[in-house]
């Protein structure tokens, strides 16, 4: 069983960032081999408890890391992410192993062909060591088997569930996932690391299983700011248009930056915990010459009807067809879901596009009137709870009410670790950009994340052996799911 | 009949809205999706103001950053 000591910088190689590892890597001060071997070694160790992963491809990982070894394989020996193990959320096609979305209705199903962002990282050399359990289709009406990296009895976010495990955890040293109202930034928050969503259509979608056209981002999740920017890099494809997400290389100063802070963000719905800790991180940010300015943004209030509405109907049309001929294979939390959205009327439909148009007018006169930088909020306005205590129905709204406006608006955003609540539990601080300015977001937030290092906290939960009890969790839904073939 | 009668009603609409779109819902799911559309209607009740060809002034749905 692997150990921690809930410092990354005095670890094992899985603990290291995806930045930090490829400058070890070039040094020859670390073999491909040898980080994969650290990194499922981690995978091995945590797995009966954590169950990030739906599949992995370890013997075919570690083929290729001794490739990559011997100056073979793909990327070359400048590719920029030669030898990083990195996951993908089972909604990303792969070539090589099954993509099911966590649901029975494509049991078995192996499209033949990478999703793009997933090509990309591996014609750059990265090595895909598995795909990452997701809620079904990523409608996040059902309860996965995942668990959190700081808590093995907690729900650990979604829908990307294992993305913000793994890299939490080290079996992975990042991962792409889809987020469509938060499911990237959410686990991510909820599990102590970054997780990054471009602006809207930045990186393709191409290979990803929809569940809202309008909505879906391809994400990041890693451990730092720059890890995130790497790899958005890297699946961007080297376009060269903007966004171009790599942060600078020295943190920039935060002095006069305006950041805006919306009513929304900070009522009672949020934990007292997590406003603790947000109290603490605006205080930093102010610290670092940050201005903070109230800014007046109603329409957020109409953001749940919206979202729900539009990313409801367009899940309705994604799955018309599976709805009709494989009902029955479908989680029945997922079948009432997307039986729901397909009753939706046109003309709430249409509503919720003139508001989310209304929306997004409105938070962009807000950044020219007060000449904002970004928005900053709590990235979820509750910490990760015990599955025995969740009710989905009741929980959900709350639980991406913070994520869910930037997928309307298309503003870029990212989540980075602000620091522990008084029961040890991370809460993560987002940041909301201009669309197209990904560049200097991921600048303003890598200065809070390396001025306040909140991100080398790992997982004190790791520095304990596995009980027999940690491993016989599970949801009060897990019992009933999968139903026997 | 009795007092089910509204309930059945609801549901028999219910089953033909799906119909509508290809679905058969299982029965044991309309109770869930009366409340549904319940709770949706609700929810829709402030955008009701987006009506009536308000659009905020940006009709391309490109606002200016």
């Amino acid at each position: 069983m692997a150990t921690r000591t809930g410092d990354v910088s005095s670890t094992e190689p899985a603990d290291l960032g995806l930045a930090a590892a490829r400058a070890l890597l070039d040094a020859r001060a670390l073999s491909c081999v040898e980080l994969l071997s650290s990194v499922v070694a981690r995978l091995e160790a945590t797995e009966p408890v954590h169950h990030a992963y739906a599949a992995t491809r370890l013997e075919a990982a570690f083929d290729e890391a001794r490739a990559l070894d011997r100056g073979h394989g793909p990327g070359g020996p400048d590719g920029a992410l030669r030898g990083i193990p990195f996951a993908a959320k089972d909604v990303f096609c792969t070539k090589d192993l099954p993509t099911e979305a966590g649901s029975r209705v494509l049991s078995g199903f192996r499209p033949g062909t990478d999703a793009v962002a997933v090509a990309r990282a591996r014609d750059a050399g990265g090595v895909l060591v598995g795909k990452l359990v997701t809620h079904e289709f990523a409608c996040g009406q059902d309860v996965p088997p995942t668990r959190s990296a700081w808590n093995p009895a907690h729900y650990p976010g979604g829908s990307t569930a294992g993305g913000g495990v793994a890299v939490a955890l080290g079996s992975a040293l990042a991962a792409f996932g889809s987020d469509s109202a938060g499911s990237v930034r959410k686990p991510a928050a909820l599990n102590g690391v970054a997780g990054y969503k471009p602006t809207f259509g930045a990186l393709s979608t191409a290979g990803v299983i929809p569940l809202s056209p309008s909505c879906d981002h391809v994400g990041i999740i890693a451990r730092t700011v720059d890890d995130c920017g790497l790899l958005a890099t890297v699946a961007a494809g080297g376009a060269g248009a903007e966004p171009r997400p790599r942060p600078a290389r020295e943190p920039v100063s935060l002095r006069g930056r305006r950041l805006g802070l919306a009513g929304y963000f900070t009522g009672a719905h949020v934990d007292p915990g997590v406003q603790q800790v947000f109290g603490r991180a605006l205080d930093d940010l102010r610290g670092l010459g940050a201005e903070i300015t109230e800014v007046p943004l109603g329409s957020l209030d109409d953001s749940a009807a919206i979202g729900f509405t539009i990313i409801m109907a367009e899940a309705a049309a994604v799955h018309a067809g599976w709805l009709r001929t494989a009902l029955t294979r479908y989680h029945p939390g997922t079948r009432r879901f997307l039986e729901l959205a397909s009753l939706i009327p046109g003309q709430h439909v249409e509503l919720a596009r003139a508001a989310r148009r209304a929306l997004t007018a409105e938070m962009a006169a807000a950044f020219r009137a007060a000449n904002l930088d970004a928005l900053v909020m709590p990235t979820v306005p509750l910490t990760s709870m015990p599955v025995a205590d969740m009710d989905i129905g009741r929980d959900l709204a709350t639980y991406i009410r913070h994520t869910l406006p930037a997928n309307l608006t298309g503003q870029p955003a990212i989540t980075v670790p602000g620091g522990l609540t008084g029961t040890g539990l991370p809460v993560g601080v987002q940041f909301a950009g201009v669309p197209g300015r990904d560049g200097a977001l991921l600048d303003l937030a890598r200065s809070y994340e390396t001025a306040t290092g909140w991100w080398r906290r790992s997982s004190p939960k790791m520095t304990e052996p596995v009980s027999e009890q940690d491993t016989q969790l599970s949801g009060k839904e897990l019992d009933q799911w999968p139903p026997a073939p | 009949m009795g007092r089910d009668a509204g309930v059945t009603e609801q549901h028999e609409r219910i089953r033909w809205l799906a119909g509508l779109a290809g679905l058969d819902p299982p029965p044991e799911d309309l109770d869930y999706l009366a409340a549904g559309l319940e709770d949706q209607a609700r929810m829709m009740q402030p955008l009701a103001r987006y009506g009536n060809g308000h659009d905020a002034g940006y009709p391309d749905g490109d606002p200016h950053w």
